[in-house]
């Protein structure tokens, strides 16, 4: 969890597009493996984790297609759970990355209508729409 | 299960035509009437013919054209069944006024007038309409080259559906044969004769072809699932999409369901030529469908459970049982695959397929099936109740409704694992999948956001999909175990799948039904006389069973000998009369191959010789 409040930090403190696609691009791949190994049919939210795999995959995929993202932008070893850090409960997690793909979607709708470059802004539209399907689709893990 | 028209709807019409009786007119047959049954005759023989030719691969003709001396019985029916045909044909296109198109139009747009000729005309039409059917599973390429276009199209040339076809036209050949005859025997107008007689001698050749399938059954017996699965066999039509709007009820579900699962094999499976170019395969695309499988197969997990936990479900629960089992391997399969997609991308993405479509809509529906929720998404929260046995069924109609759902999902499911790896086959031979250089070894300096894909992960994907068509056909074996069991329609699958299996080697499980074997029985004229005076002393019948047998052995004495001394073939040249014709037919339906010489058409001119005046 830890790991995820430190990728939202990121989001919030780019102050430029590559530095945001950099932070985004970590966010998805962050969601991605946050969820590989975790879909857990016993606990009620398998297909929205399922489903939310393919969209993180879908969003970190057209982040990289953005020209303005740096080559050398940090890429797996920022993303691994630190060791000792407990792991959450299955709900809290899906909270917590519904939490992240909110401020990821917000944070790439508002540069996709700032950037220069039109592959830039498809990429952060498109990306925004995958974050999107992703709080959707876990926005409901702490429902009753 | 679906409102589809099948096979069977055209067979059993024809057979209905052919089976009504009507008092025929009095006075005497005109030639005209005698033309009229000739030429519906013609166009229903012409039918068989083209039905037969459906049902027989190109591998299949081969084989009985090159068949060593001793061809298995079914393979001479086939052979026997088609000479027959042809030589049936060829007597009655020796017609007085024989016209193009004679074989397959119907003679005035009032139709023919003598209901024996309208009766025939009209289960030419029936079986015509039944052979479009069956045609609508292939495509003809121009080279005139069949191509698959369902997956149902192998066992439509399978060899238990090819004796099934045999065995359904052999039951209309004799019933159009009796209708026939009786106006070739009938008391006629001067003039008749030489058409009367060509008429006989075509139905003659239809007894010949109902020997023929005969004793093929009686050597080596087909079940009558063979007929079953040919009379089952659907048209070929993509199913109108359905999306679940909330508040469907089971039954809705589980149409939706299977209509859903349909479109998506079917969409899958022509996708694959257009792999290699088409944007829309592409990451996005097979994420989404690696997802939705993974889903659907969870849900068919919830569903079966469920089943099992049912009263209903009795001696099948631990069928239903196992078959939940299964679907968690092919759920944990399906996984596996979206899992490897993590690794790889395509050069283009963002589009969906159709199939990727149907799909997703087939997890909505096997999801609303699955949970009490009738909205249920799987952005549902994580409280969303397994839908308990009592709502699923409450009739054992319910039951069979439900697992054809399931069974109809779990094959599709293993179609679309084999038509993804197969488009993936395709798609890496155009260096369509690449990989973020992210993602490879440190070590690899590449100045590009992309390189193509290794082989090794792209063999990792291609065994991954090949695991989840193994586990997902696993659970659809397991499910069909239990649709069999309760008779629920699906069934059929599993019964097309042993018959594609089972090419090369006829019968299907079963021996032959009575009831098969009923059809089959061609009564002498004696016999048929008692039994249509309702005697039923078995003593009496059977000494006319004997005289029929003794009549038979006479005629076919005094055919040989008048054979040696004739040039003209035998029977072809009896002339027919009421007391004859029945003697003549039973003969051939009941005598050796070697006897049927006697019948061989005379040397018929060709179209070429009588255009030069033969």
């Amino acid at each position: 969890m830890n790991e995820l409040k430190h990728l939202a930090g990121r989001l919030r403190d780019a102050g430029d597009l590559p530095a945001l696609l950099g932070a985004a691009y970590s966010a998805f791949e962050a969601i991605l493996l946050a969820i590989r190994g975790r879909e857990d049919p016993a606990t009620g939210m398998f297909a929205a984790l399922v489903m939310s795999a393919a969209s993180a995959a879908e969003g970190r995929d057209t982040i990289i297609r953005a020209p303005s993202l740096p080559i050398t932008s940090p890429g797996r070893a920022t993303l691994v759970r630190r060791a000792g850090e407990p792991e959450p409960g299955i709900r809290d997690l899906a909270a917590g990355l519904a939490q992240l793909a909110g401020l990821l979607a917000e944070k790439l709708a508002a540069a996709g209508q700032r950037a220069a470059l039109g592959a830039d802004r498809d990429a952060c539209v498109q990306a925004a729409q995958c974050a999107l399907d992703i709080r959707a689709l876990l926005g409901g893990a702490g429902d009753d | 299960m679906t409102d589809r028209p099948v096979f069977g709807d055209f067979v059993q019409a024809a057979a209905g035509q052919l089976d009504a009786t009507e008092r025929r007119p009095g006075g005497l047959t005109r030639a005209a009437d005698v033309e009229d049954t000739s030429r519906n005759l013609l166009r229903l023989v012409t039918a068989m013919s083209r039905c037969m030719a459906t049902t027989i691969s190109a591998a299949g003709d081969r084989a009985w054209r090159e068949a060593t001396a001793k061809p298995d019985p079914w393979t001479r029916a086939r052979a026997e069944t088609r000479d027959a045909l042809d030589n049936a044909a060829r007597f009655l296109r020796q017609r007085r006024f024989p016209s193009k198109g004679a074989d397959t139009e119907p003679v005035t747009a009032d139709g023919p007038t003598l209901p024996v000729a309208r009766r025939l005309s009209a289960a030419a039409s029936s079986l015509q309409a039944g052979r479009d059917l069956l045609q609508t599973h292939y495509v003809v390429k121009p080279g005139g080259l069949r191509e698959n276009r369902s997956h149902w199209a192998p066992a439509i040339t399978s060899d238990a559906v090819t004796a099934g076809m045999l065995i359904e036209l052999s039951a209309l050949a004799h019933r159009a044969a009796a209708q026939a005859a009786g106006t070739a025997t009938a008391p006629s107008e001067r003039g008749t004769r030489e058409a009367r007689r060509n008429l006989n001698t075509a139905c003659q050749w239809l007894c010949v072809y109902v020997r023929a399938v005969r004793t093929a059954q009686r050597e080596a017996p087909v079940s009558g699932l063979a007929r079953t699965l040919l009379r089952e066999l659907p048209l070929n039509v993509m199913p109108q999409r359905w999306v679940p709007v909330g508040g469907e009820s089971v039954a809705e579900l589980c149409g939706g369901v299977i209509d859903t699962a349909e479109r998506g094999r079917r969409l899958a499976r022509d996708f694959v030529t257009e792999a290699v170019w088409s944007p829309a395969m592409n990451i996005t695309s097979l994420g989404r469908v690696a997802g939705a499988a993974t889903i659907t197969s969870h849900n068919c997990e919830l569903v079966l459970t469920s089943l099992a936990d049912s009263p209903l479900a009795g001696r099948f629960r631990q069928q239903l049982l196992g078959a939940a089992a299964a679907a968690v391997c092919s759920r944990e399969s399906w996984l596996g695959v979206a899992r490897s997609l993590d690794d790889v991308t395509t050069d283009t993405r963002g589009y969906l397929s159709p199939s990727a479509a149907e799909i997703n809509d087939l997890a909505l529906w096997t999801g609303r099936l699955a949970f009490t929720d009738s909205d249920w998404t799987p952005a549902a929260g994580p409280r969303h109740p397994v839908r308990p046995a009592s709502s699923l069924v409450q009739s054992m109609d319910d039951m069979r409704t439900v697992v054809s759902a399931v069974h109809y999902t779990c094959d599709a499911l293993a179609g679309l694992a084999r038509a993804s790896r197969d488009q993936i086959r395709q798609a890496s031979r155009a260096t369509r999948f690449l990989v973020p250089t992210r993602s490879l070894p440190e070590t690899m300096e590449v100045p590009h956001p992309f390189s193509p894909a290794p082989q090794d992960r792209l063999g990792q994907l291609t065994d991954g999909y090949g695991d989840a068509a193994i586990a997902s056909s696993r659970t659809a074996r397991h499910v069909g175990i239990t649709a069999e069991a309760i008779g629920a329609p699906s069934h059929m699958l599993t019964l097309a799948r042993e018959a594609t299996r089972g090419s090369g080697r006829v019968p299907l499980r079963e021996q032959t039904s009575a009831k098969s074997e009923a059809d089959l029985v061609v009564r002498g004229p004696l016999e048929s006389v008692l039994r249509g005076l309702e005697v039923v002393d078995e003593t009496l019948l059977r000494q006319a069973a004997l005289l029929d047998a003794e009549g038979t052995r006479l005629v076919i004495r005094a055919a040989e000998s008048t054979d040696a001394s004739r040039a003209a073939p035998a029977f072809g040249m009896v002339d027919p009369i009421r007391s004859t014709a029945p003697v003549i037919n039973y003969v051939f339906a009941s005598a050796e191959p070697s006897e049927l010489s006697a019948l061989r058409p005379p040397e018929l001119c060709t179209d070429r010789e009588a255009e030069a005046g033969c």
